[in-house]
């Protein structure tokens, strides 16, 4: 074979690697693309020319690179200008969160989007939200803040629909309980001792637990809203703080998981509220998440690690 | 950072010694502040009633 002409080399070598092509060959922009051939990282000139793609799709869409496809089910629900605004939202969020995010979010049933009553996700993970409400910036939450706390126990429920047991619950027999509790109980434990130092006496719980509380309340609810309810969950409401959903919550006896009837439990599990607590906050409320990597960082490990194995 | 919110929310949880569900209300941040003084001023804790069955 003798050496390559221009031509060769243009055809053969710089269009193959156009990574934008449809199923008939040929070449379209990152929008129309039917197929993505090659993944970055195999090479420069694939690197290169998948650059030079990206360049030329955000110069002509106006300069965002990435083009945002909400969740059919979510703009049936919630209409398309919230499901896209949550898709961006879901798009600056970690790798382990868009893993859950993709796998479970096409599972979630909008009920009601224009709710009056408690927002929740019933027995059977359907959503009751006010979307607009839930949309706003307020001094005590994130836009979409208390959505995405409701799509994280649609999307466990889910999971746990799967996997046979209540997911944020049982996950290794209870590891992220188990967890929760033992984080807040050495916080009040420190706190004690730190206290007693400092008074040269013995200084009761409740007074311990009171003044955590109002740590937590000084905070503010945006800040402090989640940590207040992981520790109220936690400690079945012997803390308060700034938010939370009230001592009467974590103490109701009739609360079962509805999909394992058999199952019946005292009470509600803080994993469930602080798996959703810890999903909103990492999508929506930076400021409430680095409360709760401080106050609860071991819990939030496992968090992480439950998401990762998704 | 505190606000007015964080004022009443404060009120409320020393008066009741428990906290107001502020984030599961579907309410503007005026309501919801409308709601937590009448709460105070009534010296009524806010009623809620929570679906056993049903995460918040």
């Amino acid at each position: 074979m003798g050496a390559k002409t221009f031509k060769n080399i243009l055809v053969d070598d710089v269009l193959k690697f156009n990574p934008y092509h449809d199923a008939l060959g040929r070449f379209s922009g990152a929008g129309g693309a039917a197929t993505f051939t090659y993944k970055p990282g195999q090479g420069v000139m694939y690197d290169n020319a998948i650059a030079r793609e990206r360049e030329r799709s955000k110069a002509s869409n106006g300069g965002s690179i990435d083009t945002i496809t909400a969740k059919e089910n979510l703009v049936s629900g919630l209409g398309g200008t919230h499901a896209e605004n949550i898709e961006k939202v879901i798009q600056k969020a970690p790798d382990f969160v868009k893993n859950i995010w993709e796998k479970y979010a096409g599972t979630i049933q909008i009920q009601d989007s224009k709710y009056r009553g408690i927002q929740k996700c019933d027995a059977e993970g359907r959503v009751y939200v006010n979307i607009e409400k839930n949309s706003q910036n307020t001094n005590y939450n994130n836009s979409y803040e208390t959505t995405m706390h409701e799509f994280a126990h649609a999307m466990d429920k889910a999971i746990s629909a799967e996997k046979g047991y209540r997911y944020s619950r049982d996950y290794k027999n209870g590891l992220l309980e188990q967890t929760m509790k033992k984080e807040a109980e050495t916080y009040i434990k420190e706190r004690q001792k730190k206290m007693e130092a400092e008074s040269g006496g013995k200084v009761k719980i409740n007074n311990v637990r009171s003044q955590i509380g109002k740590e937590l309340i000084d905070k503010g609810s945006k800040s402090a809203g989640d940590v207040s309810d992981m520790f109220e969950g936690a400690t079945k409401g012997k803390v308060s703080g700034a938010a939370g959903h009230g001592k009467a919550y974590w103490n109701d006896k009739k609360y079962r998981v509805t999909y394992d009837q058999t199952i019946v439990v005292p009470g509600r599990s803080v994993a469930l509220e602080g798996f959703a607590e810890m999903f909103s906050a990492t999508t929506t409320n930076p400021e409430s998440l680095a409360q709760i990597k401080e106050y609860f960082p071991e819990s939030y490990g496992v968090f992480k690690d439950m998401l990762g194995e998704l | 950072m505190k606000n007015e919110i964080d004022d009443l929310l404060k009120m409320y949880a020393e008066q009741f010694d428990d906290t107001f569900p502020i984030k599961l209300l579907p309410m503007s941040e005026d309501e919801i502040i409308d709601t937590i003084r009448t709460c105070i001023e009534k010296n009524e804790p806010f009623k809620i009633e929570y679906d056993p069955d049903s995460d918040y």
